[in-house]
């Protein structure tokens, strides 16, 4: 069955959101992710 | 079926914040480095001129190697604008050169290459020797990242000898010309010892590229002063 076009939008969304989460988190923990202080 | 479905667009969506992050910290930062070199213009700009040096003899021309004053120094705080460096050969930030700052420890060099200090309040990374200025008969060290934060020194394994480091100051002009080049280890750091008689001037940074598993040093001595 196919799926309303509102549905596939919001998961789209929510997906999105959890990439952007992680980009975050990533960032917020960038100097210990990085090596090095002149990498 | 279903479970394997969503675990598997998890896995795509956290693929794709990885890519955000990667695309954040090699060219994402560089907006803040280009923001606070902005800024940094604008407070070198703001200071004033240190007067010349005179000659000690009358009729003979003042000494080239000259430094800024003792007490412009001891007011300098982590993170301010110290001199301006271009180098031509790499183009350097096209063309319009680096402010470097004052310090060298992380959060300095986000914001531009980072003059080494001596240890006073304030700086973490700093050396016990005196503190050397470029101009002066003694080593300079500056510091850059090679990747992210707009990448200062990208390209400065491209130097070679011969090749001219211009460095514009509140005190003189000077250019010093690259001896060598030569990678060492992270724990090396004989770089900082004042145990040159001329007046030098050492460009490190992380190497190879996106690694920090050996530092480039770069050397140069000065040739000419303004």
């Amino acid at each position: 069955m196919k799926r309303p076009w509102k549905s596939r939008l919001i998961e789209l969304a929510l997906w999105a959101a959890l990439s952007v989460a992680v980009a975050v988190v990533m960032i917020h923990f960038a100097d210990r992710l990085l090596p090095g202080t002149n990498f | 079926m279903a479970f394997l479905r969503v675990f598997g667009k998890s896995l795509i969506s956290i693929g794709f914040g990885v890519l955000l992050f990667v695309g954040w910290a090699l060219w994402g930062t560089g907006f803040y480095t280009a923001k606070q070199q902005n800024r940094l213009e604008h407070q070198y700009q703001a200071q004033p001129d240190f007067p010349q040096p005179t000659a000690h003899v009358k009729g003979h021309s003042p000494s080239p190697y000259h430094g800024p004053p003792a007490g412009w120094i001891d007011s300098l705080k982590p993170g301010a604008a110290v001199f301006r460096i271009r180098i031509p050969k790499i183009n350097l930030n096209d063309g319009k050169g680096f402010m470097v700052v004052e310090g060298v420890d992380e959060e300095e060099l986000k914001a531009g290459p980072g003059h080494y200090p001596a240890c006073r309040v304030g700086f973490l990374l700093c050396t016990h020797f005196t503190e050397a200025w470029p101009g002066e008969k003694a080593r300079v060290v500056v510091s850059g990242h090679r990747t992210t934060y707009l990448a200062p020194f990208w390209a400065i394994n491209e130097l070679g000898k011969g090749d001219k480091i211009y460095i514009d100051t509140h005190w003189g002009n000077f250019t010093y010309v690259v001896t060598d080049q030569q990678a060492v280890l992270p724990t090396d750091t004989t770089i900082v010892r004042q145990d040159t008689n001329d007046a030098e001037l050492v460009l490190t940074t992380c190497n190879p590229r996106f690694s920090a598993s050996q530092r480039l040093v770069t050397y140069a001595t000065m040739v000419t002063s303004s």
